[in-house]
């Protein structure tokens, strides 16, 4: 049997050992102990590393559907979505979508969000480094020109909108005691997940800052940025929104020539 | 933007000391606390390939060791091409840190799309070398430098081999140039499971080409038909594989030997004390090793 069968028979026996057919284990050599109970060996192996990775990420989503719960959806994700990569870093990106068609989590309508969450939450924490744009960079920039800037935000940053209260949840799951119920009815939430240096936050915020930010995200301009945030948020105020996030570190560091962030309509 | 160079050029690329530690991330304030008294450092690279704490960590820890770093992922014994955005992480983080030496394993994990990250075991036949040696001499020519390759642990063995694992560990570095990373527990494995001569294996092992030596505890899984070791580095090394790892160290004289810990992980003096056992061994050896010479 050539070598590049031998592996597709056996990522698949591994996944199935008890499916292992007799032309297949006409290549192992027999002995006392059979193959498919040395092939469990691998199967254990695989799955509960990559079991592993995927729900460290988790540790809210496992809070709020318990340790075996999360175990059983992991363990059925991974058979259905093999890593495609040598490393695990980013292995579980769809697991989210996936919550959303399982169906015995179809009664918490909330549970994808807040695993997009955390996802999102694991993304900040492994993003490239990068440096912030200095707080004063914007003061060098002409003012005519101001309506064209780009400002494109740090690696880090990840914007996510729900239809529920993922910071109420958030903070629900991070009591000690968590006691009585919450009630998730109460709105939708804007998100923002980004890591200033080393350690990665969360922090609600408004309408129309999220749509303000995510078209920054998106390469449009200062200005459209701007107009879009205020037709749909009319508490939205640019000047303060730009100070604060310059102080935060958000946007990316202009590169080597500043002019490269500036394009003429 | 990303990480320039070291700056710190004061340690030294090859340890002065053969006994290192794996880092993990449990002990990234410990090592840079204590600062314990090994020679080297060992990661995995693929931990490394986004930003943030791992590399903030990795820097301040080799600012302080000399490193190797350790892949798991190229599988190269795969059918089927290295890939070519792994090696890239892979060379960004050798141009960045430096490291003594890099190496993989002797086993597959990826099967067209899929990457079952495990070091799963490899044929021993002329095209499964061909294979390996082919991804071999397309990682060295990417890196420009050579490799190291590691012996597996393996828990099922093929009726088609064509020689023997050490055969196959010496034609591969023979052919591509590479060096070969000798894993002395995994050798202690394999004489278990397949009833294989672990000192005749050491006998054989090409000496000139071993330029590090792993070790590590392993686990017994008992079946209704018996008992199979597994590769778990959970626990301390075994007293068997300490006298394994003693034979080693007289034939080999002093290679770069590392403690590889990544389950139930202790507290750092427990990896260092480990180290140390291995120093102590290489140093009661080194004068008879030397006058084999």
């Amino acid at each position: 049997m050539r070598l590049n069968k031998i592996q597709k028979k056996f990522k698949d026996t591994m996944l199935d050992p008890e499916a292992l057919d007799n032309d297949f284990s006409a290549v192992f050599a027999a002995g006392k102990i059979p193959a498919e109970d040395r092939m469990k060996i691998y199967r254990n192996n695989v799955i509960k590393s990559l079991n592993n990775a995927i729900i460290v990420v988790y540790p809210l989503t496992e809070k709020l559907v318990g340790e075996g719960f999360l175990k059983t959806a992991v363990e059925q994700y991974i058979v259905a979505n093999l890593p495609d990569q040598g490393n695990l870093n980013f292995y579980g990106a769809t697991f989210a979508d996936f919550i959303e068609t399982y169906e015995p989590a179809k009664k918490l309508p909330y549970l994808p969000d807040m695993a997009r969450l955390e996802w999102a939450w694991e993304l900040a924490t492994l993003a490239d480094d990068d440096e912030p744009l200095d707080p004063h960079a914007l003061q060098e920039i002409p003012e005519d020109k101001l309506p064209d800037l780009r400002l494109p935000l740090r690696a880090s940053v990840n914007l996510l909108e729900s239809s529920y209260p993922l910071d109420k949840i958030v903070d629900f799951c991070r009591l000690k005691n968590p006691e009585g119920t919450l009630n998730i009815d109460t709105g939708d939430a804007q998100m923002m997940i980004f890591r200033p240096v080393l350690q990665a936050q969360m922090r609600k915020i408004s309408p129309g800052e999220f749509i303000f930010l995510r078209a920054l995200k998106n390469g449009n301009s200062l200005m459209n940025a701007a107009e879009w945030a205020t037709e749909a948020d009319g508490t939205f105020d640019l000047a303060p929104m730009l100070q604060k996030h310059l102080e935060l570190g958000t946007f990316k560091a202009f590169g080597e020539k500043n002019e490269s962030n500036i394009t003429k309509n | 933007m990303g990480e320039s160079p070291l700056n710190n050029k004061s340690i030294p690329a090859v340890p002065t000391r053969p006994a290192g530690i794996g880092l993990r991330g449990r002990h990234y304030e410990d090592i840079l606390e204590q600062k314990p008294d090994v020679g080297w450092i060992e990661v995995h690279p693929e931990n490394y390939f986004g930003g943030g704490r791992h590399r903030h960590y990795l820097r301040k820890a080799r600012e302080l060791y000399s490193l190797s770093l350790h892949a798991v992922g190229l599988s190269l014994g795969s059918d089927q091409p290295v890939d070519r955005d792994h090696l890239k992480k892979f060379k960004e983080l050798i141009d960045i840190y430096e490291p003594f030496q890099v190496s993989d394993h002797v086993s597959w994990s990826a099967s067209g799309n899929a990457h079952l990250h495990d070091l799963l075991p490899l044929p021993y036949t002329s095209e499964t070398l061909e294979r390996l040696c082919n991804n071999i001499e397309r990682t060295q020519e990417y890196f420009k430098r050579e490799i190291l390759i590691e012996n597996p642990s393996s828990y099922i063995a093929y009726a088609i081999d064509e020689m023997n694992e050490w055969e196959f560990m010496n034609e591969a570095a023979r052919r591509t140039g590479c060096f070969i990373l000798l894993d002395v527990n995994n050798i202690f494995v394999q004489s278990f499971n397949h009833g294989i001569d672990a000192r005749k294996y050491i006998d054989n092992v090409n000496a000139k080409k071993v330029r590090e030596i792993h070790l590590a505890g392993h686990t017994e899984r008992e079946f209704d038909n018996g008992k199979l070791l597994v590769d778990t580095h959970n626990r301390p090394v075994r007293d068997e594989v300490w006298d394994l790892f003693e034979y080693t160290a007289t034939r080999l004289g002093p290679v770069p030997t590392l403690i590889e810990w990544d389950g139930d992980i202790p507290e750092l003096p427990v990896l260092v004390a480990e180290s140390d056992r291995s120093q102590k061994i290489i140093d009661a050896v080194g004068s008879i090793s030397h006058a084999a010479e």
